[in-house]
Formats: structure tokens, C-alpha cells, sequence
């Protein structure tokens, strides 16, 4: 039995194929291009070349993520909300919460024992707390996104973030550097402030142990030390997987129980 | 001479009056460095006025950026500064709105030129002007453009998104969709004003209503603030940018007597 998982999210599109036996054969994550479509077709073809599989070999499909409900070659869509949490609790069944950071919203999802969801709390109105605060934020320190985390390790006296706003942060860094304020105090700043902004989304869920955390902004070192230092709690990383995989994990993991149900 | 200068996250501006009226204006891009753009636009009034700093009587910096502001002066709160112009131009003023960069202000005032009360939003760039800069950026035209377009549009697309960072990704996602960017830029104006509408409603509006900033040169803002308030609205003379660095000058002056 073949399963797969689709996740195309607004920056990033995911593809995981699963055997029955829960083994994982191949996964991968790109850029979306603007058509979702064709974003899922790309990925899950690359996917399929990988495992050397073809199309044809999926029994089950499905997707999950922004642009779900347009998957031609998915049986089913699911609710990114439930994959990320059926997924997570998968890699670890002691998982209760998950808090996923992805391009343009960010989440906390609670769990129960088998991985259903029991309640959840979302952004998506405002891109602070979200992946794209922190993309504004490298874009204006002229850095990748994927050093960002590291320099905000380093920092020994922080700035302190007033705005939420990205638009506005981005303004107020502009204005650090042209201060000559050390670049690492403000990476530092900024995590902190991004872990100050996500721990107010988490508040409204409180908190159940184990905690995951899951989507882009997982790969931040910075932001995740700040968010441990505010909830005084260990926050799990899947290091065995990719962070970003984890919603198109739980869609085969969905895909698998309707196959078994057949 | 006395001079006045406002020192905005978007632009410096500053008017510089003699005894009868405005000598000179600048406006130059601030570009996040408040102390070159302050000492800049200092040395370009001047200059373009023909005087020597020497003949400066007082001057008055307001605006984010006055503390870097380089002459010895007074720091003017932006709201006095922007009501002293205000009723300097248009002595019957009685509501201003004030679209800068990253601050939208709803200034009630009366009879006697005293501030009644003010509503604020600085805490959210969707409704700001930077929100309009970041729209003209991705669709690559210039601001005076976009609102002659948006003005004549036929049909209007609608933006769902407040947020600034999300409004310019479903920007792009409706030019790709082939939506006419005419029709995009009128959604894009129903969405600034309907968030200053929402501000200006949380004060008492009275006529004359003012408006001022650098989106008050938007035509097609203007009507549709005209239209949902029901009110005809000017924009400040002779350049809506100006208002606070001349109610700074203004101020200046009269600190001087």
C-alpha cells in the first residue's frame, strides 16, 4: 500500500509518501509557485521520482494546507490544523501541544493521546508572530532567513521591539542600523519579540506537555530558546525530521486510516 | 526668518516664514536616518532661501525624528504642530485627519484653535501611508499614478487582507489572476479608507474637515472619504505634506514674541 500526504502552504509546498507499515519512503519541500496546482504537481512528481514510484502506485492522497481544496490527484482534504497535530503526535505520542509557525499564520494546536485535535488557536490577520515577520526582518538586515536564527543567538545586549507590526519593525530596524546598533542585538530583539508575540497566541490554549513545535520558524534556534525561556518548558524539535513536513505527515497518516477503514 | 521642521518615519519636511508668509518649503525622503535627513533639510531651506543660519530668529523640530533634529531648538508635539498649521490655513478647520507614513491622527478642534480630543493608529501599518508605498512598490507604479488609476477605475477588486504584509501577497495574487490593476488600486483605497474612517468616527466630526499627510494628495481617497462621510473635505493648501512643520514654524515664532 502506497499513501501520500500534500501540504501546500503559502510559501512552501510538501510532499511525504508512507508505505501501510508507516514507513516514511521519501519527502521533500520547495517554493510554491503562484498556481497551487502546479505547486503540488511538482512536488509530489519529485516525490514519487525519488521513492521511484509514479502516480499511478498512490493508493490514497491527501492534502492539506492554503491551497487543499484545488489537489487534482487528492482523494480527500484535511485541515492543516488536524494534520500538524495528528503528525506531530505521531513522531512523539507524548505530544499534547503543537505550536506551528508557518509563512503567513501561526497556530497552537492541542492534542489528545491519539492525535485528534481537541482545540486550537490561529493568526492569520496579522503577520506579526508569523514566518513573514521574520523573512521582513532578515530581508531589511540584508542576511538569509536561515541565519537569522544563529545571529540572534549571539546577541548581548538586545534591542528592545516596541512595534508589533512588521512593517513597522522593519522601519524601526532600518533605523538601528543606521544608528550602527550591532546587528546580532537586533536579531536578538527580534526573536524575543517574536517569542513575546507567539507566547500571547499560546496563552489563549495554555499550555499541555509535551510541546512540538512545528513549521519554518522551527529551524530558528533564537526564537525557540525565548519561547522555552518564557513557558519555563522544553519545547520538542523533530530532529530525525523535517519541521515543514510535519502537516503533509499527518495528511498520509489521515490517508493511511481511510485505507484502513476500507 | 523662523523655522519650523517635522521630521516623519517617510519624509523631513520643513517651512521656513518671514514676517509675511512662507519664504521656502523642502520635503525629503527621512530613509530611516533622521539625523542626515534633519541636517539636510536644514542646509537646503537655507540655501534655496538665500539666508544664513545666523539670520534664523527660532526655529522648532516636531515629528518622530525631532530629538536628532541638528539646530538648537524646541521639540514640538506633532499634534500641536499639526493643529497650529491647520488653523493657519484654514481658520475654520474643526476636524483634521492626518495620514502619515506610519501614524494616522483624527484631531477634533474648536472655535479657538484648542485641541478637543484625538484618536491615533501607530500600532498597525494597514490604513497608512506606508501601506499605499508598499502596494505602489509591487505593482511598480508611482503614487500620483495609482490614484489617477484608482480614481477612473471601472470595477473594484476587493482586498481582504488589513495586514500590510498580507494585502501586497494578495496584491500580487490578483494581478496574476489577470484582475486589471485599476480595479486592484480602488480596492486598495476602499481598504485605507475604510480603517480612517473607523478612526475618524471615534471623534465628534465637525465641519470644516481638513486632511492632511501625504495620502491627502490621493484623489480618489479623498472621494471616497467625501462620499462615506458625507462631508466635503479639503486637503491642506498648498501642500497637505506641510502642515506640521509649518504649525512648528508657526509655533516658533510665537515662542520667539
Amino acid at each position: 500500500m502506497i499513501i501520500a500526504g500534500c501540504d501546500v502552504g503559502s510559501l512552501t509546498a510538501k510532499a511525504l509518501i508512507m508505505n501501510g507499515r508507516g514507513d516514511i519512503l521519501a519527502y521533500d519541500v520547495m517554493k510554491v509557485t503562484p498556481d497551487p496546482v502546479q505547486s503540488a504537481e511538482k512536488i509530489m512528481s519529485h516525490v514519487l521520482k525519488t521513492a521511484e514510484l509514479e502516480f499511478k502506485n498512490i493508493d490514497y492522497c491527501i492534502s492539506t494546507g492554503y491551497g487543499r481544496e484545488k489537489i487534482p490527484f487528492a482523494q480527500k482534504n484535511i485541515s492543516e490544523i488536524s494534520c500538524h497535530g495528528k503528525g506531530a503526535n505521531w513522531i512523539s505520542p507524548a505530544i499534547r501541544t503543537v505550536i506551528d509557525i508557518g509563512g503567513q499564520d501561526c497556530k497552537v494546536i492541542r492534542v489528545d493521546k491519539n492525535g485528534e485535535l481537541i482545540d486550537f488557536v490561529m493568526n492569520d490577520k496579522c503577520a506579526a508572530g508569523t514566518g513573514r515577520f521574520l523573512e521582513g526582518i532578515a530581508k531589511t538586515l540584508k542576511i538569509e532567513l536561515g541565519q537569522l536564527g544563529a545571529l540572534s543567538l549571539e546577541g548581548q545586549s538586545p534591542v528592545d521591539i516596541t512595534s508589533i507590526c512588521t512593517v513597522f519593525t522593519q522601519f524601526d530596524v532600518m533605523h538601528l542600523i543606521v544608528e550602527g546598533t550591532d546587528r546580532a542585538d537586533i536579531a536578538t530583539g527580534v526573536a524575543k519579540a517574536m517569542a513575546t508575540r507567539m507566547h500571547k497566541l499560546v496563552r489563549k490554549v495554555g499550555i499541555k506537555k509535551e510541546v512540538a513545535i512545528t513549521g519554518g520558524v522551527a529551524k530558528n534556534q533564537g526564537v525557540l530558546k525565548y519561547l522555552e525561556n518564557i513557558i519555563r518548558g522544553t519545547i520538542y524539535q523533530f530532529t530525525d525530521i523535517e519541521p515543514q513536513i510535519v502537516g503533509a505527515l499527518g495528511a498520509a497518516l489521515f490517508a493511511r486510516e481511510e485505507m484502513e477503514k476500507k | 526668518m523662523f523655522l519650523g521642521c517635522d521630521i516623519g518615519t517617510g519624509f523631513t519636511k520643513a517651512v521656513l516664514l518671514n514676517e509675511v508668509g512662507i519664504k521656502a518649503t523642502i520635503t525629503i525622503p527621512t530613509e530611516a536616518d533622521p539625523r542626515t535627513a534633519g541636517k539636510d533639510a536644514v542646509e537646503k531651506i537655507l540655501k534655496t532661501a538665500g539666508i544664513k543660519d545666523s539670520e534664523l530668529k527660532s526655529s522648532a523640530a516636531t515629528g518622530w525624528g525631532k530629538s536628532y533634529f541638528p539646530l538648537k531648538s524646541k521639540k514640538e508635539n506633532l499634534i500641536n504642530c499639526l493643529v497650529a498649521g491647520a488653523g493657519h490655513i484654514l481658520p475654520s478647520c474643526r476636524t483634521l485627519l492626518d495620514i502619515g507614513a506610519q501614524q494616522t491622527l483624527a484631531i477634533a478642534i474648536n472655535d479657538r484653535g484648542q485641541i478637543l480630543e484625538y484618536r491615533q493608529n501607530d500600532r498597525c501599518a494597514g490604513g497608512s501611508g506606508r501601506f499605499m508605498d508598499i502596494i505602489s512598490e509591487a505593482l511598480g507604479t508611482s503614487l500620483e499614478n495609482m490614484s489617477d488609476l484608482a480614481i477612473d477605475a471601472e470595477d473594484k477588486v476587493l482586498i481582504t487582507n488589513q495586514c500590510a504584509v498580507f494585502a501586497e501577497s494578495e496584491v500580487i495574487t490578483r494581478v496574476n489572476d489577470g484582475k486589471p490593476v485599476a480595479a486592484i488600486l480602488a480596492g486598495i483605497v476602499d481598504s485605507i479608507g475604510r480603517s480612517l474612517i473607523t478612526l475618524v468616527k471615534r471623534i465628534s466630526i465637525q465641519d470644516d474637515l481638513m486632511i492632511s499627510g501625504g495620502l491627502a494628495k490621493n484623489r480618489a481617497l479623498v472621494k471616497f472619504l467625501e462620499e462615506h462621510l458625507g462631508k466635503s473635505i479639503q486637503p491642506a493648501r498648498p501642500d497637505p505634506q506641510l502642515v506640521a512643520a509649518l504649525g512648528a514654524a508657526l509655533l516658533a515664532k510665537e515662542d520667539y514674541k
